[in-house]
């Protein structure tokens, strides 16, 4: 499967099935709620942690997006997609959490295993092109990335989680942010440049 | 070049998909969550009328301004309407005349008004 096939079928992830807990939900059945929680939690804190690049802001701001959406639940309308609405509380909530807040340590998650075939293999070996500690490889890129994430403006780093992290196409993005696709592409054109300065070390191996 | 370092920096940035929180996170979270939606009211669809009563609540100084200009000039156009209606229906000449016989005690304004009158064989209408 393809980039492009991934961020297609990202984009078309079952909303039928999601409307039909909707409609539960709708009919008075608070526990259909729970259906949205354990199918988006993971990726919405995703979204949240990369934006924020903080596991103990991500936890508090993730219970706040469901709390909203299950208090908004009831009025939505169906005008889009149910993930899209929900993508929309949760950089939303995040944008506004991230304007307010004051410069923050970045507090990485300890649980950083991808698995071997995910791991380039580039990034395996060291300037002498001979194969280093994979481990000790990881552990270091993660917090270079989380640090090269987070010298981005908050309207960059958004887009380059939702397109490159996520995998989401530009008018996924464009809806979520609510903003055309030409703009999501100008800004992830940039966010990419300063990444490719921030990362350069990784990138010229 | 520059594609083959887009490549790789798309490639290191989906490692970031692998960051995840343990199984005793989602444990915690799950508990914390539920906690809180068993304590969160839902919000209901709210009809027309509701709605309006809740943005006049909201708003009530201005609404109160507002509606209080709207019924005014309303009742103003209302009145208007009422005294052109009346002023502008058609009124015979003599009838102005006889009225101003009535109000009259000079007797040389009198009788030049009863000459008028008797010459005037035409009904001659006019209106304001």
């Amino acid at each position: 499967m393809d980039d492009s096939d991934q961020r297609q079928e990202i984009g078309q992830t079952s909303n039928e099935e999601d409307l039909r807990w909707l409609s539960k939900f709708k009919e008075g059945n608070r526990r259909a709620f729970d259906f949205f929680v354990r199918k988006y939690q993971r990726r919405l804190f995703g979204i949240i942690y990369n934006m924020t690049g903080n596991k103990e802001d991500t936890a508090d701001l993730l219970q706040d997006v469901f709390v909203k959406a299950f208090k908004a639940m009831g009025s939505f309308k169906g005008d889009s997609q149910v993930y899209t609405w929900l993508y929309r509380i949760a950089t939303n909530t995040t944008l506004t959490f991230l304007q307010k807040r004051k410069a923050r340590r970045a507090l990485s998650l300890e649980n950083f295993s991808p698995d071997d075939e995910a791991v380039p293999e580039f990034l395996l070996k060291d300037p002498k092109g001979e194969k280093g500690d994979k481990q000790t490889l990881l552990k270091e890129l993660q917090e270079k990335l989380n640090e090269a994430l987070q010298k981005l403006s908050i309207t960059h780093r958004t887009v380059i989680v939702l397109f490159e992290i996520e995998g989401m196409n530009h008018a996924e993005i464009g809806k979520i942010l609510g903003c055309s696709e030409g703009t999501v592409r100008s800004r992830l054109h940039y966010a990419k440049e300063q990444l490719k300065q921030l990362l350069k070390d990784y990138l010229e191996k | 070049m520059i594609e083959q370092q887009d490549l790789k920096l798309g490639a290191l940035l989906k490692l970031k998909r692998y960051e995840m929180p343990t199984e005793a996170f989602w444990t915690a979270f799950d508990a914390d969550l539920r906690t809180k939606l068993d304590l969160t009211p839902i919000q209901k669809k709210c009809s027309w009328f509701s709605q309006w009563v809740g943005i006049l609540y909201r708003f009530s100084p201005l609404t109160v301004a507002c509606t209080v200009m709207v019924l005014l000039g309303l009742s103003f156009s209302s009145n208007n309407r009422e005294r052109y209606n009346v002023i502008s229906q058609p009124v015979s000449l003599n009838e102005c005349r006889s009225s101003v016989l009535k109000s009259t005690s000079n007797a040389l304004a009198k009788s030049v008004i009863q000459k008028k009158m008797v010459a005037s064989a035409a009904p001659n209408c006019f209106s304001f």
